[in-house]
C-alpha cells in the first residue's frame, strides 16, 4: 500500500483553501479501496458500489469541515459508508416494494449472476452465506472478518454496545457455519 | 484495529469450519478503477460546487480561458453618451401587461362557477331525494296508524318509558269570539283540574 499522510495532516490540508483539493484527493486515495470493498460486500454489484462510494465521498467533502477531531476519521468514514449502503438497500426495497428477505434473495441472485461465480468454491459459498444474514449481522461480520475492526471501533461506527456487537458476530458466524455445512 | 491473528483465534473458538474457510476475495473491479476514481471524484465535486467563471472555463477549456476576454467590436465615437438623451426623447410604447392574464382570470372564474353550479345542483337533487324518502316514511306511518287496534297502541305506550311530550296547541286562525264561547262552556273546576293535570300546557297565538 502506498504511503499516505496521517489523518491529521490530511485534515490540515483540507482545511487550508489553497490545498483543499489536494487534501481531499489524498483522502480519497487513502480510503477508497477499504470503503469500496465494505460497500461492495453489502450491495454486491460494482455499479451500485461505485454509485454509493461516490455519494460517500460527496458527503465527506461537504461534511469534513465540521468533522470533530475527537472521533477518528477512519470510523467516521466507515459510518458514512455503512449508512449510505443501508440507505441504498432501503431505496431498492422501496422501489420494488419487497421485504428485506426478498432484497437478500435478490443480492444472492446477483452474486450467482457474477461472471466469476463458482458454487463449488468455498469462498463463493461464504459470500452466499453472508447474503443470507440479517442486515446488522452482515455488517458486523463484514467489519470484523474482512476489515479487522475492533469491537470498540465498530461500536463507534454502528453506535451499538460492544456486547451486542460480539453477540451479533457470534450469531453471524454460527449461521454461516450452518449454511456451509448444509449447502 | 484488531489483528488478523486475534480475529482468527476468536473465529476458531466460535466455529472451526468458518475459521478454516479460504480468505480469498471473490469480487473484481474494472481495470484501473481505483487509479481513476480520485480524479473522477474531484471532477464530480467541482460539478456540484458553485465555481467562479474563470475556474469553470479553465476546467472546460484551458485554451479558451487563456484568451483575452475583451470584445473586439467597436461602436461609433460618443455612442453611449448620445444614447441616454435619445432614449429620454423617444415616446415610450405602452405595453398592455395584463391582457392575457385577465382573460385567464375570466376563464378561471367561469370554470369555478361551473364546478360550484354542478355541485350545488347535485346537492339539491340529493336533498330532494332524501326529503321524499322522509315523506314516504311519514306517509307510511300515517297510513298504518288507523289500522292499529287500541290495545296495540296502549301496550306500545306502556312499553315506552319516555314521557310523551305534549306539543303546544296552536290556536292560530281561531276567532277570539269562538274562543270566548268555548271558554264559557268550561267550568272553573274543570279548568283548574286540566291545569293541575297538565302543568306544562301552554297556549300559542292567543291574539
Amino acid at each position: 500500500m502506498a504511503n499516505f499522510p496521517d489523518d491529521n495532516e490530511l485534515l490540515s490540508l483540507f482545511r487550508e483553501s489553497s490545498t483543499k483539493e489536494k487534501g481531499y484527493t489524498l483522502l480519497v486515495k487513502k480510503y477508497q479501496e477499504k470503503l469500496y470493498w465494505h460497500i461492495r460486500r453489502m450491495v454486491v454489484d460494482h455499479e451500485n458500489a461505485n454509485d454509493v462510494l461516490q455519494n460517500v465521498f460527496i458527503k465527506v467533502w461537504k461534511g469534513l469541515d465540521n468533522f470533530r477531531e475527537d472521533a477518528r476519521l477512519y470510523t467516521w468514514l466507515y459510518r458514512i459508508a455503512t449508512n449510505e449502503s443501508i440507505t441504498f438497500l432501503e431505496q431498492e426495497k422501496k422501489k420494488s416494494s419487497v421485504s428485506y428477505d426478498d432484497v437478500s434473495s435478490a443480492l444472492s441472485e446477483k452474486l450467482v449472476a457474477d461472471k466469476d461465480f463458482d458454487a463449488s468454491k468455498l469462498e463463493w459459498k461464504l459470500q452466499l452465506a453472508i447474503q443470507k444474514l440479517p442486515e446488522k449481522q452482515k455488517i458486523v461480520f463484514s467489519l470484523r472478518y474482512y476489515d479487522e475492526m475492533s469491537y470498540e471501533e465498530m461500536s463507534k461506527v454502528l453506535e451499538t454496545s460492544e456486547g451486542a456487537l460480539k453477540a451479533s458476530y457470534h450469531h453471524a458466524v454460527k449461521k454461516i457455519e450452518d449454511f456451509i455445512l448444509n449447502h | 484495529m484488531s489483528t488478523r491473528k486475534d480475529i482468527s483465534s476468536e473465529l476458531s473458538d466460535i466455529s472451526k469450519t468458518v475459521a478454516e474457510l479460504p480468505f480469498k476475495p471473490v469480487f473484481t473491479v474494472p481495470d484501473g478503477y481505483f487509479d481513476e476514481f480520485p480524479l473522477k471524484m474531484m471532477e464530480k465535486i467541482r460539478e456540484t460546487e458553485d465555481l467562479d467563471v474563470d475556474s469553470e472555463l479553465e476546467m472546460i477549456s484551458p485554451l479558451l480561458a487563456s484568451l483575452n476576454r475583451k470584445t473586439p467590436f467597436t461602436v461609433p465615437e460618443g455612442y453611449f453618451s448620445q444614447l441616454e438623451p435619445q432614449m429620454e426623447q423617444a415616446p415610450a410604447k405602452v405595453v398592455v401587461m395584463h391582457k392575457t392574464s385577465r382573460l385567464r382570470i375570466w376563464w378561471a372564474a367561469a370554470a369555478i362557477t361551473a364546478v360550484l353550479g354542478f355541485f350545488s345542483w347535485f346537492y339539491i337533487i340529493n336533498s330532494n331525494n332524501n326529503s321524499e324518502g322522509l315523506k314516504a316514511v311519514s306517509f307510511s306511518i300515517s297510513a298504518e296508524l288507523p289500522t292499529l287496534s287500541e290495545t296495540e297502541i296502549s301496550s306500545y305506550l306502556e312499553a315506552t318509558p319516555e314521557p310523551i311530550q305534549i306539543e303546544p296547541i296552536s290556536l292560530a286562525g281561531v276567532q277570539e269570539a269562538d274562543l270566548d264561547a268555548i271558554m264559557n262552556e268550561i267550568s272553573e273546576s274543570e279548568l283548574q283540574q286540566f291545569i293541575n293535570e297538565n302543568p306544562t300546557f301552554q297556549i300559542e297565538n292567543m291574539n
